[in-house]
């Protein structure tokens, strides 16, 4: 094969790729003309649909061509059902919450397959047989051609609609301004349901077609959606901006594989995503979104002095250290990496509930806190203090860097956290010299220091756990103290006016970018600490540690225990710790399907959290004298 | 004879903590009298990418566990009682799983992870807690850890032991010398890459290019696989142990129009796993394509003078006919693993109980003193260069090595009109591998 045959070949791979892209993101695109999140949801109903075209080929021996259709109109359906029972609910509560619920739906989808059909990986065959479409040198399957084919042809469909029809029109004029678009006659509702619908279509053809193309599984869809997520954006939310989107990744993803490195070919939608933030963040669209108003109210309907709880909490510890003693190994175990996810947790509150600015890197600055204190301590001997101090500071100084970079984007905040989150996990993979890479680093040092009147100590953290719990329940207590002095500062103050409107917020003078970059450092430094403790504890590091689905779990814990307060992101991981290990025994496919209907039911019905809810209980018990009760 | 269901093994769990506190742990029960179970932790995936291939081990451990059983216990006198902890595919899981073992108190040997992050996450936890540990892992860090970790044994092969038949039979029997990797951008498949390359240079071998490490469950090779056509090589290595990835590069290989007589199809031994051998390997798909083969239960077609398999190997096939009704499938080896882990224990345990008495094993501490004493058995006589005292295993007659690395060799199989086909035996690429330790 020829150099330029083969260029050619690398450039029909590309637009093959481009066009799965192209037909996912189409979907993403029409939801988020209405809901404003990345419905990731959609990756688990791509799946959905290849899985229908398996089963119902082989148990009702069905022709491919009418096991596809059905699929399609099965995942149109429960689309369509997805939206109305958990999407518009959410809504009401906020934008965060909807995007996590996608990320619920998207758990309990996939672990429903992988309980039906196994952890195997299926195969369809192709009804083209080994039929390759042949043009010279170039060589394509039958089925790749359909691919590209249907996906011109849906593009061209979904354009029209949008710009001819009048649900299109109704529908570009709620992604515009809901209200107006109201008041113009647009039925909110009816254009809502069939975006939905019009979003299922598009990712079932993909999963249905691309069923007899590559072999799946039930996580199968999990990297095409954020990558068709990232096109989204890269395309600015536009039909044609998509397409561009979804070509430009493809063949680069391609043409990285080609003639660099396949290595970085997953890094190249992330990356460009950046680009994009940063070169043209004013073409992103429309604003994020904040969490709705009415989501803080219940949070800011008791405040109990903070210094109170922190004091009592004290106190209780100390009386309680005979019961720590005669703890169990395992529980001491359990409260260590409790404690360590409350330190992670409380630091994303100063953003998620208090700035009103999510993160979804948290784990990606854990991740460099822990490799910064691992390496801090193997390669230049630094004693564990400082290298737990040098790990808040890299990670600070990483944040700073990323906040400085990532602030012009404003109103996408959240998506670039996103995007830094996946990079960073993709960094510590491939950069190997530093980090040992996939294979980790081993025998990482133990925490040891030296007290006073008690001379140097040395914890073992297989044999020292009641040591590791005390040193970790200091920092925690360490950690809320430095929150709560923050939280009543005139930082936190115009962190709070910050999240309730920016735009006023900078009208009467506070300077908003200022505090987003102060905060977001802050909370990555003691996001470190937590990392340093847990390299320490651990002695093994390895980059599965920090990945998306970490960062995912601690926006939940948050969300879960309740944001914008103390006590919250201290509930939200015990209570999760909790739930985990009563449900250790169960099969995991069921224990995750348990988890993300009740996540999705504790953010619609308790949309402040546990906290918000055992508040309203306690308001019962004791009320409060009306001095305290907000105007 | 009970299935390690999920009702059963909570009925066992909590059978085994009213009746640990009871007896009052190991010692002061005499073996002559009845007896305290010897309890073995096992820590394996039950789900995620590798729970189906997980469950198979665990499946061996059970069978395993059962024949013991059914004979009195280990010695005609102990018997076995399993706990199961799930990884559930994730590193931290695994962790906890270990901690759970630990605190026990009553896990003295644990079988597992198989996984090397998981395994890597895990030996300190063990060691710290003087608990024997049998794992089933491929990366080459534990060997080098074995100080740290003297309780630790791998029954399991390293890449290096894989590599060598494969890139064997590639240069001398086939004549494919130049070769293409694609590896995945792990632990493992930086390991084949390495593994492959410092056994073709023994042979008069080498790569074509420097190897593509590729994301991780990636299913879309056409643009590698036109590379590999492209290149001029005349042997491909797919070096990774996940099947989805392996039928992805099938499907690009098929594509593209190639067949093992112009571009060789090498791999490890996932070649093996039954997920791919339905997919492909039964099909006929796979027809000629290389790989390093561990278990030989005497059944499959050869090139070579049929010997007799290893007696265990046999015991083990009988007993999964008469509890399932069939042969093991094609993941024989997984199974294999698992029968043989346990079977290790038992050999052990039995052996000193013929050197020392029943008394003087029923004194010692099942965490710390027993282990130390059984690793102690099975690693007697090795050295850095030469395995200890030799044991009849599922994968023949072995011994293990002084840094824990068990001395497996593995032969080169193919697959023949939807068959595996042992193509050469155990000891034809000994020479090709590398010291161990």
């Amino acid at each position: 094969m020829n150099d330029w045959v083969a260029l050619g070949q690398f450039a029909l791979n590309g637009l093959f790729t481009s066009s799965v892209y192209a037909l996912v993101s189409l979907g993403l695109v029409i939801v988020f003309g209405v809901m404003k999140i990345g419905d990731f949801a959609q990756g688990a109903f791509y799946v959905l649909s290849s899985y229908l075209v398996f089963t119902v080929e082989q148990y009702a021996g069905l022709p491919y061509g009418i096991a596809a259709l059905l699929a399609v109109a099965v995942i149109a359906a429960i689309s369509w059902a997805n939206g109305q029972l958990v999407y518009l609910p959410l809504r009401r509560v906020g934008i965060g919450q909807t995007f996590i619920g996608a990320l619920g739906v998207l758990l309990v989808v996939i672990s429903v397959l992988t309980l039906i059909f196994g952890t195997d990986a299926q195969t369809v065959a192709s009804p083209w047989g080994s039929y390759t479409i042949r043009l010279g040198g170039i060589a394509i399957s039958a089925q790749k051609a359909l691919v590209i084919g249907a996906a011109l042809v849906l593009i061209g469909v979904t354009a029209f609609l949008l710009r001819y029809t009048r649900w299109g029109k109704a529908l570009r004029a709620l992604s515009q301004n809901e209200e107006a678009a109201a008041l113009t006659g647009v039925n909110p509702a009816a254009t809502r349901g069939l975006a939905f619908v019009w979003a299922g279509v598009l990712v079932g053809v993909a999963g249905a077609l691309m069923a007899p193309v590559w072999p799946f599984e039930a996580t199968s869809g999990t990297l095409l959606v954020l990558k068709a997520f990232a096109i989204t954006v890269i395309g600015m939310g536009r039909v044609r901006g998509v397409l561009l989107g979804a070509l430009l990744v493809g063949l680069s993803e391609t043409m990285v594989q080609a003639y660099w490195s396949a290595q970085f070919s997953d890094l190249i939608p992330f990356a460009l995503l950046a680009l994009v933030m940063l070169l043209r963040p004013q073409a992103l669209g429309p604003d994020e979104g904040r969490s709705a108003p009415g989501a803080h109210q219940v949070q800011q309907a008791i405040r109990w002095p903070g210094t109170v709880y922190l004091a009592l909490a004290a106190g209780l510890l100390v009386l309680l250290s005979p019961w720590w003693a005669q703890m169990d190994n395992f529980w001491l175990h359990l409260l260590i990496l409790m404690g360590l996810n409350v330190i992670m947790v409380s630091s994303l509150d100063l953003l998620t509930g208090y700035a009103g600015i999510p993160s979804l890197a948290h784990a990606g600055f854990w991740g460099i806190g822990a490799y910064s204190y691992a390496l801090l301590m193997m390669r230049w001997g630094w004693p564990f203090p400082a290298a737990l101090l040098g790990a808040a500071s890299i990670s600070s100084g990483a944040a700073l860097v990323v906040s400085l970079v990532g602030l012009r984007l404003r109103q996408h905040w959240t998506s670039f956290t996103f995007i830094v989150g996946v990079i960073i996990t993709m960094l510590l993979t491939d950069f190997e010299t530093v980090t040992g890479g996939p294979n980790g680093l081993i025998g990482v040092p133990a925490a040891s220091f030296v007290l006073p009147g008690l001379g140097p100590i040395i914890l073992n953290p297989f044999r020292d756990k009641l040591g590791y719990f005390y040193l970790v329940l200091a920092l925690v207590l360490l950690v809320l103290w430095i929150k709560r002095r923050i939280v009543r500062s005139h930082m936190g103050q115009a962190l709070v006016a910050l999240r309730e409107d920016e735009g006023l917020a900078q009208a009467v003078g506070v300077p908003t970018e200022r505090y987003k970059v102060g905060v977001f450092v802050i909370s990555c430094g003691l996001t470190g600490i937590a990392g340093g403790l847990f390299a320490s504890y651990l002695t093994y590091l390895n980059p599965q540690f920090f990945t998306f689905e970490k960062s995912f779990n601690l926006l939940v814990m948050n969300l879960v225990g309740g944001s914008a307060s103390l006590l919250g992101p201290v509930i939200g991981p015990a209570a999760l710790t909790l739930f985990a290990e009563w449900t250790h025994a169960f099969n995991q496919s069921i224990a995750e399907i348990i988890f993300g209907l009740l996540l999705i039911w504790t953010l619609i019905y308790l949309p402040g959290g546990l906290i918000a809810g055992s508040r309203r209980i306690m308001r019962k018990i004791m009320p409060l004298a009306p001095a305290s009760l907000p105007k | 004879m009970q299935r390690l269901t999920r009702r059963n093994f909570l009925r066992a769990l909590a059978g085994s903590v009213v009746g640990t506190s009871l007896i009052g742990g190991w010692s002061g029960a005499g073996w002559g009298q009845a007896v305290a179970p010897l309890t073995v932790g096992v820590l394996l995936n039950q789900s995620g990418s590798t729970g189906t291939g997980e469950n198979k081990l665990i499946e061996g451990i059970q069978l395993a566990s059962d024949v013991i059983n059914e004979q009195g216990g280990i010695a005609g006198r102990i018997p076995v009682k399993l706990v199961l902890e799930d990884g559930r595919f994730s590193p931290v899981e695994a962790v906890n799983g270990a901690n759970r073992l630990v605190n026990r108190g009553d896990v003295g040997f644990v079988l597992g992870p198989l996984l090397s992050v998981q395994a890597l996450a895990t030996q300190p936890i063990f060691a710290a807690a003087g608990m024997a540990q049998i794992f089933f892992g491929s990366a080459e860090e534990f060997t080098q850890q074995h100080e740290s970790a003297p309780l630790s044994l791998r029954y399991s092969v390293q890449t290096s032991i894989e590599m060598a038949p494969v890139a064997k039979y590639a240069v001398e029997v086939n004549q494919q010398k130049n070769f293409f990797v694609l590896a995945q951008n792990s632990d493992a498949g930086r390991s084949y890459a390495a593994a492959l390359r410092a056994a073709l240079k023994q042979v008069g071998g080498s790569f074509i290019a420097d190897p593509e490490f590729y994301p991780a469950f990636n299913r879309d090779f056409a643009t590698l696989m036109t590379r590999v056509k492209n290149s001029g090589a005349d042997a491909l290595l797919m070096g990774t142990g996940i099947p989805v990835e392996i039928l992805g590069a099938l499907e690009a290989y098929e594509r593209q129009g190639l067949n093992p007589d112009q571009v060789g199809f090498y791999g490890g031994i996932a070649l093996a796993n039954e997920n791919f051998f339905q997919h492909a390997g039964s099909t006929g798909r796979a027809d000629g394509f290389i790989f390093p083969w561990i278990f030989d239960d005497g059944t499959d077609p050869r090139d070579f003078p049929r010997t007799k398999p290893a007696k265990q190997a046999i015991t083990m096939t009988q007993a999964f006919i008469q509890r399932f009704g069939h042969p093991p499938t094609s993941e024989g080896q997984l199974t294999a693993w698992g029968w043989g882990g346990l079977q290790l224990i038992s050999t052990a345990i039995t052996g000193l109980i013929a050197e020392q008495g029943a008394d003087r094993l029923a004194g010692m501490k099942p965490v710390g003193e027993l282990p130390r004493a059984a690793i102690g058995y099975l690693l007697e006589g090795a050295a850095p260069d030469r395995p200890g005292r030799t044991l009849q295993t599922t994968f023949g007659d072995l011994g293990f090595f002084s840094c824990g690395q068990a001395d497996i060799l593995v032969g080169a199989a193919t697959y023949k009109h939807g068959t595996r086909w042992l193509l050469r035996d155990r000891k034809w690429a000994q020479a090709l591998v590398p010291p161990l330790c």
